[in-house]
Parts: C-alpha cells; structure tokens; sequence
C-alpha cells in the first residue's frame, strides 16, 4: 500500500524534529539539547554521509588484510599450519563439510563484500540522488543492519575455537592476525551502516 | 527546495549545518559564512578514521618491507620434502626465515630453493655459511632428526660469528656437517695408505673417551692416500701437540704374543663404525700446543704400529748406514726391524740388490739401515759424534746380521750384535750412499731349511686319524658316565680300596717303567712343537687360516657396504632399496 499512496511530508517539511531518544518533537529551531529527555537533536544528522563513506573506506581497507593474513594459527605437534579465511573455506570443503563451508563462506565473503556495495549504494544514491524509490532504499538499508550482526559468526568462531582447544603440545589453536582485521572490518561497516541517517533516505524522492 | 536540488551534491552536509546552526538559535543566513570559514562545517571529522587506516597500512607494508631480510638461494641436489612457504630455515632451532619458492634449476638436475632469511642474520651470510637439509636420519653412527617425520623437513643454516662479504647463492650441503662452525676445538687432516674401516661420523677417542669426530673423507689428489678430515672438540684439542700419534682402532684389536693373546675394543660403537684414537708418548715434548687448524698427520694403522713408530719421520739420512749381505734376503721387507739388545733402535730403509760381477759369484744384497739416535738415549747427536759412537761399538765387536724375526710369517730383521771373540773391524766410510756396518753371517737359510723339513714332517703326520681317536676316546667316556654302572660307582669305592692297596704294591713294580713312559711323552711334546713351529706360510694350516680371513674381510666389507647404503639412504631400512 504504501508504494501506491504519496507520503505525507516530513517532520522537516514541516518544521519539526523528533528526538530518536524519547521521541518528543519540537520545532528545528530550538535549541538542540531535547527539551524532555536532555538528548541531542538534530532534524539531520551533519555530515552523516561523509561519516558512512569514511567508516566505509576503514571497513574496505582492514578487509583487505583480513582475506590476505591468517585468521586462525593452528599449532599441533605435526607442526604449525595457519588458514586465511578462504583456505579455511577450502580445507572444510575437502573435508565434506560442505554446509559449514557454506555457512562460513557466506558470512565471511558473500556479506561483507555485499555489505560494502549496499552501503557504497546507498551513499552514492543520496549523495548524486539516484532515481530510487525510497523503499527500496529502506529495504537496503535494513538490510545492511540486519546482516550486519551475522558477519561476526567468523570472529566468534574463531574466538571460541582459540579459546576451547588449548591442547598444549598436541593442539593449540591461537588467533591470527586476519581476524583482527576482520573484526575491524566488521566493527566499521557497521559503523558505516548506523551512521547513514534513516531519515535522509526519504528526503530525496519527495523532493525530487 | 530549489536549493536543496542544485547542492545535493553535498547536500547532507548543507542540511546538517544548517541544523545545526538552527539549533543553535543563529540566524539561518549565518550557516552560509560558516560554510566557507570553517573546515569543520565542511568536512566530517570521520574522515580522519580512513586516513589513520591508510597511514597505519602504510607503516605496516613500509615497516615489513625494511624489516624483510635477503633473499638467498640455495642449491641442492635434492629437495628432500622442503616446500614453499612451510618450510623453515633454523639455526639452533630457531626460526630464520623460511623458504619461499622451490624450482628446478637450469640444467634440471638440481633443485634451487629460494630462502628468505630475517634481516638479523644477514651479516652472516659470507662464505662460510652453510646450509643444509634436516631428515630423518638412521645410520651406523647416528639417529638423528626424528621429530622431522611428524613435523616435515627443515632447513639448518650454520654460520661463523664473524660477518663476512654478503652471498646471495649457496650450495647445499648433501650431509649435515658433524660440528657447528661456531665450536670451539681443533681441525686436523690425517693421512692413511687405506681408508680402513674410518667413516665419515666415526668417533675420534683419546684414552678411550670420545673427543671428536671424523668430519670428512676422501682421497688425496693424486689418489695415493685417503685423507680424514677431523675435529677435536674443546678442551681436548689441548692433548694434541705436533708429535701426538693417531691410529685406526677399527673395533676389535687382537694380539697374540708370547705373553698371551690380548683383545682391545676401543668402543662398542667403534666396533661397527671404526674409530680414531690418538696418543701421546711419553717422550714428546708438551711445551707446544697446537692451536691451529689444518695440520697433517700420519695415520697408522694399529695402536701397535702407532707405538713401534714413535720416532718415524725422522728420516735423517745422517743417521744411516748400510750393510751388504750375501745370499737369501727373502722376507725382509723395507720398514723391517733393525734390533740391538732385543731393542728396535731403527728400521730398513731400503733393500737393494746388487747382481754379481763375476759370473759364479752370488748377488749381494744391500740394506739401508735408518737409525734412531733417540733410542740410544742420544740427543741432538752430530754427525759427526754419531759416527764416532758407532765406530767404537764396531771396534768392540758390534756386528750386523740377519735373524728371523717372526717364525710363523717367515720375517727378518736386523740384528746388531756384539761379538768381541771376532777379529776387529771399523766402519767402511767409503761407501756410498751411506757408511756400512760390517756383517756376520746368520744362521738365516739354516734355519729356513729346519723349519721346511719341519713342515715335511708335519704334514706326515697322521692328523685325522688322531683326531677321530680322541674323538673315539671323548664319545666312550662319555658312555661311560653315562651308563648306570657308573652310578652304582660310589658303592663300590669301598670295596675297591682294598683292590687299590693290593693294586699299589703293583705299581711299585709298573714304576720301573716309567722313565720310558716319560721318554714317549717327551717325544710327543716334541711332535706338538713341531706343529706349531709348522706354521709358516705355505703350510696347510695357514692357508686355510687365511683363506677363512679372507672370507671374513669379505663378509665385513659387504656389511660396511650395507652400512654405506644406509648411511646415504637411510629409508633402505624401510624400503628395501
């Protein structure tokens, strides 16, 4: 329904603002402390899509050597083997696990890099105002914030598997520095994600 | 709306300064002056969060690019299981690098492993920087590297603690090297006449305690001696000095002499791998250690040999004489023993024949006597005193004459004898090369002739039947205790006491015949005798004697042939091959 029925207009256009703590709305003009609950508020959120872009740049960059170092050093008595994300993918493939290969490869590859286009998406739409309907950018943007969360499952793997498997001499699994890196990754693309102020993406379309 | 479309370009930024000043209850003309005077109002903050990234990438690619150490590359003739990118290369089992690519190199017949080593150690890399492969390892001498069959191979790297010029390329060594460069000791070359049963890896001993090892070995360049390379670990290379002596001790040493038959094993590892030994005797000066690597020594064969040999390289032609001898020098052989009083004063330098002359005359025979003041008790004696000493031992009868040093092996040697009864004599100085000595003559070919006849005998004799008698008479006594008579004998003692008195009073009587008894039994001793004294080189006996050593050597060699494949493929074990 809502594709087929103009909106209405915005607290913007109207001259108002909600605060998105206590959601008390009060004219742009007042000062930006709320009125209500003490919180900053701001109609638009300055420079949010620098921001995004900015965090976005920092997600692109630690992902890089996030793929290239090793994620997980594994050190056993036959010797010592680290395994980059795609290698890990890799030796669980040759080993039948198929689904938790897929499981891995999807969280680690297909969402952040999916990641990183939406938001790149979303930030150049506002930022050139791409013919784009505002649900679909909605759509996006939720999205981006639902997906977010699941990229961490490599670093939680990770992290419980250096945790549990302390064998000493046999087997000891120790963090690598990749993981770090996809950590960082992770941590900013959501930044990125968060910093892109919902509230933008349905200005454009009623302007224009 | 109008201004919001022609700046949406930066149109966040507009509408959040614009907020923003709104907020801040300026008027809303102000954010325009704000827009130009402040950066801040312009340009996000977050901004700085990408170029902290890209500055701390940039560091890190810098910092690891500086920090990378060389590259060399190592040729081996074998890969022997390295890999790209796992395997390491230590020192002192610690990481050093780690190789970064294998290939073949441009002939195809050896394999160049690209090494990238940690930047520490590149002022190490000069020429006496060696590099080589650690397997599994099973030999004769040693099991070593067995973690490597879980853990894969590596590669050990062994420098000097001093930096040298920088090399990039290397040779692999095919063996691991037995001592680090770093060890402190001593580097020695023995020289052998034969390799003997020394192997690379075989313990050197000094008093029967392992000291070194043998590092090397290989043939001369002329191929005339096989040469050892060794090393002597600290302290012990202070027992070393220029007169210390080395021998083989190849396992098992046996002596038998007339004080009885002695058997030496140096070590029991030394019995299946050889040895070295070295001592020093007695008379050497200490004074002078040797602290320097690369000196040359002989290497004998036997501790005995080392022993008889103690002044051997004094070959002071000043101090030789020669004696000429009429007739049959067989079995004397250069090196041979030149004895006065039962003690080796020097040795046969040279055996020379001379022919006859006339015809009808016998050839002569010319000995060149080396001879070692030193055993006289005479120190940096000239040649001149040495002369006149002798001279005076001649004028007192001092005579040279061959004797039989060894009846088994048909040897001779030198005797100097003193025989004042004999007319006086001096020393011929006119000959030449050297003064000789006058002679008697031996007994030599008498005795040769004795021992022959004596063989004639010996093998007349009826052997085998009086081995299948004595085999008779063991195989009856044994029947004997064995039957039940025997058992009821102690029974019967008593009464047989009585026979024994009765059978005493006949003894008396058989008594008288004892010295013929005594007789016979002389006579068989004498038999006895002559067996021993039978065995001489072309007596049945001995022949086969040697014919089963020789067997033996066969049988050894085969196993040190064993031993080598081993040594060079230790998997043989496993495979077969």
């Amino acid at each position: 329904m809502e594709h087929s029925q103009p909106l209405g207009f915005s607290a913007r256009e109207a001259g108002l603002k909600a605060c998105t703590s206590c959601g008390t709305i009060q004219k742009i003009a007042t000062a930006y402390p709320c009125a209500r609950c003490g919180a900053s508020v701001f109609s638009r959120r300055r420079h949010c899509v620098q921001r995004a872009w900015a965090f976005l740049i920092v997600g692109i960059l630690a992902y890089i050597p996030a793929n290239l170092q090793p994620i997980m050093l594994t050190r056993s008595f036959t010797g010592d083997t680290s395994d980059t994300i795609i290698s890990g993918v890799f030796v669980l493939i040759s080993t039948d696990s198929y689904f938790v290969a897929l499981i891995i490869f999807v969280a680690s590859i297909c969402i952040p890099i999916l990641k990183f286009v939406v938001i790149a998406g979303l930030a150049l739409s506002l930022q050139f105002d791409w013919d784009m309907s505002e649900h679909t950018r909605h759509r996006l943007h939720r999205l981006t914030e639902f997906i977010g969360r699941w990229s961490m499952i490599d670093v939680f793997v990770v992290a419980v598997l250096a945790a549990l498997i302390q064998l000493g001499a046999i087997l000891t699994i120790l963090p690598g520095i990749g993981i770090n890196a996809f950590a960082v990754s992770v941590i900013f693309t959501m930044l990125a994600a968060s910093s892109l102020d919902s509230r933008l993406l349905w200005d454009n379309k009623n302007e224009g | 709306m109008s201004e919001k479309n022609d700046s949406n370009s930066d149109g966040s930024r507009r509408r959040g300064s614009a907020a923003r000043a709104v907020s801040q209850g300026k008027s809303p003309s102000q954010p325009r002056v704000e827009h130009g005077s402040s950066l801040s109002a312009r340009v996000s903050f977050a901004w700085l969060l990408p170029l902290a990234a890209v500055i701390f990438a940039a560091w890190v690619l810098w910092e690891s690019y500086t920090e990378r150490g060389p590259l060399v590359k190592i040729t081996f003739d074998k890969a022997g299981g390295v890999t790209t990118g796992d395997t390491r290369v230590r020192r002192n089992d610690v990481d050093v690098g780690r190789v970064e690519s294998v290939q073949l190199a441009d002939d195809l017949n050896s394999v160049v492993v690209g090494v990238r080593l940690d930047r520490q150690v590149a002022p190490y890399l000069d020429d006496n920087t060696r590099f080589w492969i650690v397997n599994a390892r099973i030999n004769t001498t040693e099991i070593s590297g067995l973690s490597t069959l879980l853990s894969g191979s590596y590669i050990e790297v062994d420098w000097d603690d001093e930096p040298g010029d920088r090399r990039s390329e290397f040779i692999g060594l095919s063996e691991p090297p037995l001592t680090a460069r770093g060890t402190p000791g001593l580097r020695l070359t023995l020289n052998a006449d034969e390799a003997g049963y020394i192997y690379v890896g075989s313990p050197v001993f000094l008093r029967q305690i392992e000291v070194g090892r043998v590092e090397r070995r290989r043939l001369s360049d002329d191929a005339t001696k096989v040469l050892f390379d060794i090393f002597i670990e600290a302290p012990f290379h202070q027992n070393v000095y220029p007169g210390t002596r080395f021998y083989g001790v190849s396992g098992v040493e046996g002596h038998v002499g007339a004080d009885g038959a002695t058997v030496r094993v140096e070590s029991i590892a030394a019995l299946f791998t050889g040895g070295i030994a070295f001592e020093n005797p007695p008379e050497i000066t200490k004074q002078t250690h040797l602290m320097s690597d690369g000196k040359s020594y002989k290497l004998f064969g036997s501790r005995a040999e080392a022993r008889e040999s103690l002044f051997d390289g004094e070959d002071d032609e000043r101090f030789r004489f020669m004696a000429e001898f009429a007739g049959n020098v067989k079995g004397l052989r250069v090196g041979a023993t030149v004895e006065y009083n039962g003690l080796r004063i020097g040795r046969v330098a040279n055996v020379t024949l001379q022919l006859p002359e006339n015809s009808g005359e016998q050839g002569r025979s010319t000995v060149a006597m080396q001879f070692q003041p030193k055993r006289l008790g005479l120190k940096n004696i000239s040649e001149k005193k040495w002369h006149e000493t002798f001279n005076e031992l001649v004028e007192a009868g001092l005579r040279v004459k061959l004797s039989t040093g060894n009846i088994l092996t048909g040897s001779l040697i030198v005797k100097l004898e003193s025989m004042p009864e004999l007319e006086k004599a001096s020393i011929d100085f006119s000959t030449k090369p050297y003064p000789s000595l006058p002679v008697i003559a031996s007994n030599v070919d008498a005795v040769t002739a004795d021992v022959e006849t004596l063989i004639k005998n010996l093998s007349q004799l009826p052997l085998d039947s009086l081995v299948s008698a004595a085999t008779e008479l063991l195989q009856d006594t044994r029947n004997l205790v064995a039957s039940p008579d025997f058992a009821q004998l102690p029974g019967q003692i008593s009464s047989s006491m009585t026979s024994i008195a009765a059978a005493a009073t006949r003894v008396e009587t058989a008594t008288i015949n004892l010295p013929a008894m005594v007789n016979s039994l002389t006579a068989a001793s004498r038999n006895a005798n002559d067996v021993l004294e039978g065995l001489t080189p072309d007596s049945e006996i001995y022949i086969e004697l040697s014919a089963a050593a020789r067997e033996l050597r066969v049988a050894a060699k085969s196993i040190a042939a064993f031993a080598e494949l081993l040594e060079e493929n230790p998997s043989a074990l496993l495979t077969g091959r």
